[in-house]
């Protein structure tokens, strides 16, 4: 009895699981969470202010917002479930209705009969003097200044067609979310097997390293990577900068297999990888010669050469300056001074920072010790930064967007109408008309061509 | 500068037909109906126009791009936008109060782009990222798309509003005609700038703050227009996710800039 019933069973769940995810329903509320998880997501810290955020806070809130990866909810385990579970339900939909449309779609019309015609909403029925040939002539001519395709049936005294325009707009819907479906597919196809990162290369020299943007972690590109030029384009007469560009050679081993110039707004393709000019800034070449002068008298009393991290003793001969890096804009509290040398000077046993700002010389005299450091003479060379991206997903998601687009157009901007005519002689040179149009959308439009053809046949009586 | 001067005329002249709008839709009065599209018109060429002086003075100082690249454009850019929708159906859906709201809408949005001092309406360069022909589709999209949300935000006011339903010809369809015209070019726009960001920033989609807010715009419209097929949404829901959805639409367009950070900051 059992093994009768067992199978009873898993149907019943089979049908109630298939309606689950062939609701519609259920999509209205897929769409309700995805769009709440990403207002969350807009307002809650990114992994970069997640330190701060829970600095002060108690220790669960950390461990919840870590289970349900809160700080990247759109990378987060339950959000790419709930985008998959939305790709079923419209799979599921789409296999539920699309025999039915595929019937209407494939199927050539058939005759009306006068009742149907009598059962649609925008019909006329009138006596027209002229006789039959003639009026069909006039109905041909008519379907085709509309664009309509005519299925004509003549039997004996009566005449009857069918003319349609659109029947596959009807599948327009399908192709929108045919479309949606390559999105969600290409979106996890470049979440997978792909990655993105920055690479900085000093010009004329060469990398291979990325730094990924998730998990800071390196990857090895397998060939070199050579920046030969860098260039920035400016507006005339200013110093905006309307463009910068990088000239780069790629090579595996010693051949150079490639030579292209990647600018903002036109990156740069090699072995399937992406690179995106994406910022540039200076680095220091070769060494820099700071000078120190007497804080009193201005004089001049010494003159290091000096590499980053190299440390001096200044005249005095107790104080000691430790160089330790370049930067190109240095902020200070809110201020940009630039291209700017920072260090720290120790002096009696206390550690005093140092910003020498290249652009004003008499910086450093705030500091108030004994001597005042300038940036007397140094080199620049730029670096460019390359965004590094690799995502097999992108033509798919370029496809779905081309289907989404197309889909949405034909689904909301065409229709499907058909018209509806019978004649029926009735008599000498006296006709019977009956013609009615439907359509499965905008159906404002049945009663103009109701009207219209009407019209079109009593003038050219 | 020229163009701001044109551009304040036709705010002004938005602000006039605006207050014809409301007063056909309080009196009745057909006429004041009739001078309200006629001042419509009026404003939308002269605010057109001032977009135009604008372009050509961008050329005359040596900088050469079309205005569509920050808050102050794109609000001169949206009021073009929703005059030419409003001006386009007039005939067939003549309606004083959606007029009104779309009208005030309209001077809202010029009124704004003229007296805040986060809309600056001097001329700059366009910054590297944004010179691209993809901006000009992108923005041109996304507007129209906003223009038509708002229309159909008007008519969801209305359909709310108003007791008796017969009053108001028309006006489930224009609601729905104007969503899906906002739909198509909102998805438009998202597109657009999907396949612009591959090509400024590498990546079509990075979940930067206003990709995030346009997405929920976009889910919020996708889910008024499935609502239509479910039994237990009535019309009064359906207008009222309208309103949710210019609501988002408003957030994407200020709130992100104001509230959010992002990649589009400068917009």
């Amino acid at each position: 009895m059992n093994k009768n019933k067992r199978p009873g069973i898993i149907e019943i769940a089979g049908i109630k699981l298939w309606d689950f995810f062939a609701s519609l329903k259920l999509t209205i509320y897929l769409f309700s969470f995805i769009a709440l998880a990403s207002v969350a997501g807009t307002f809650l810290p990114d992994r970069i202010g997640m330190i701060k955020f829970v600095q002060d806070k108690p220790l669960w809130i950390f461990k919840f917002f870590q289970l349900f990866e809160l700080f990247d909810i759109y990378y987060s385990w339950w959000f790419v479930l709930l985008i998959i579970i939305l790709g079923v339900n419209l799979l599921c939909c789409s296999f539920e209705r699309l025999p039915r449309v595929f019937k209407i779609v494939l199927k050539k019309p058939l005759p009306p009969s006068v009742s149907k015609i009598e059962s649609l909403e925008h019909k006329r029925e009138f006596l027209s003097d002229g006789n039959m040939d003639n009026l069909t002539v006039l109905a041909k001519k008519f379907f085709k200044s509309k664009r309509m395709k005519m299925y004509s049936f003549k039997t004996g005294e009566t005449f009857s067609c069918t003319a349609e325009k659109g029947r596959f707009t009807r599948l327009g819907v399908y192709v929108a979310h045919f479309g949606f479906l390559l999105l969600i597919a290409g979106g996890v196809a470049g979440t997978v097997a792909g990655f993105s990162g920055v690479i900085d290369i000093p010009e004329k020299e060469t990398g291979s390293i990325v730094t990924l943007f998730k998990n800071r972690g390196k990857i090895d590109l397998g060939f070199d990577v050579t920046c030969s030029r860098f260039e920035i384009i400016r507006y005339e007469n200013s110093h905006t900068p309307k463009s910068y560009q990088s000239e780069i050679i790629f090579n595996k081993g010693r051949q150079a297999e490639k030579k292209g110039l990647v600018k903002v707004n036109s990156p740069l393709k090699y072995n399937g990888i992406k690179f995106i000019q994406s910022g540039y800034g200076r680095v220091l070449e070769g060494k820099v010669k700071i000078s120190a002068y007497d804080l009193m008298t201005d004089e001049k009393k010494g003159e290091y050469l000096m590499d980053q991290g190299d440390k001096v003793v200044l005249p005095d001969g107790k104080t000691e300056f430790t160089l330790f890096s370049f930067r190109p804009n240095f902020q200070i509290s809110g201020m940009n001074l630039g291209e700017t040398f920072i260090g720290f000077v120790l002096s009696e046993g206390k550690e005093i920072p140092v910003a020498l700002p290249v652009s004003t010389p008499g910086f450093d005299k705030h500091r108030k010790g004994d001597f005042y450091l300038v940036p007397d003479d140094f080199e620049t060379r730029y670096y460019t930064s390359l965004q590094v991206n690799k995502d097999p997903g992108v033509y798919i998601v370029y496809s779905g967007f081309l289907f989404l687009s197309l889909g949405i157009f034909v689904s909301f901007f065409m229709r499907h109408s058909s018209f509806y005519l019978i004649f029926e002689n009735s008599g000498s040179n006296s006709t019977k008309v009956f013609c009615a149009a439907s359509s499965n959308k905008n159906k404002t439009l049945n009663e103009e061509i109701v009207s219209d053809f009407y019209n079109y046949l009593l003038n050219n009586d | 500068m020229e163009n701001t001067l044109i551009l304040s005329v036709a705010t002004f002249i938005y602000g006039f037909s605006a207050l014809c709008f409301v007063i056909e839709s309080v009196f009745n009065k057909k006429k004041f109906g009739s001078l309200g599209f006629f001042l419509l018109v009026a404003g939308l060429s002269t605010n057109f126009a001032g977009f135009l002086f604008r372009w050509i003075e961008s050329y005359q100082m040596g900088i050469g791009r079309i205005p569509l690249s920050n808050l102050y454009e794109s609000l001169v850019f949206f009021s073009i936008s929703g005059a030419l929708i409003y001006s386009v159906i007039y005939k067939k859906f003549d309606n004083p109060v959606i007029g009104a709201i779309t009208t005030t809408i309209v001077f809202l949005a010029m009124a704004y782009a003229g007296l805040s001092p986060s809309a600056d309406s001097a001329i700059t360069p366009l910054i590297p990222a944004l010179r691209s022909n993809w901006l000009t589709v992108h923005v041109i999209t996304c507007f129209f798309g906003y223009a038509g949300f708002a229309v159909s935000f008007a008519a969801s006011i209305l359909i709310i509003f108003t007791r008796d339903d017969n009053k108001w010809k028309n006006l489930d369809e224009l609601n729905y005609k104007m969503i899906i015209f906002g739909f198509l070019f909102l998805s438009l726009g998202i597109i657009t700038g999907a396949v612009w960001a591959d090509s400024a920033w590498g990546r079509y989609w990075s979940w930067d703050p206003k990709e995030t807010w346009s997405l929920i715009t976009w889910f919020v419209y996708a889910i008024v227009l499935h609502a239509r097929y479910m039994k237990n949404f009535t019309r009064k829901t359906i207008a009222w996710l309208s309103i949710v959805g210019f609501i988002a639409v408003l957030f994407t367009y200020f709130g992100v800039n104001f509230v959010l950070a992002g990649l589009h900051s400068y917009a």
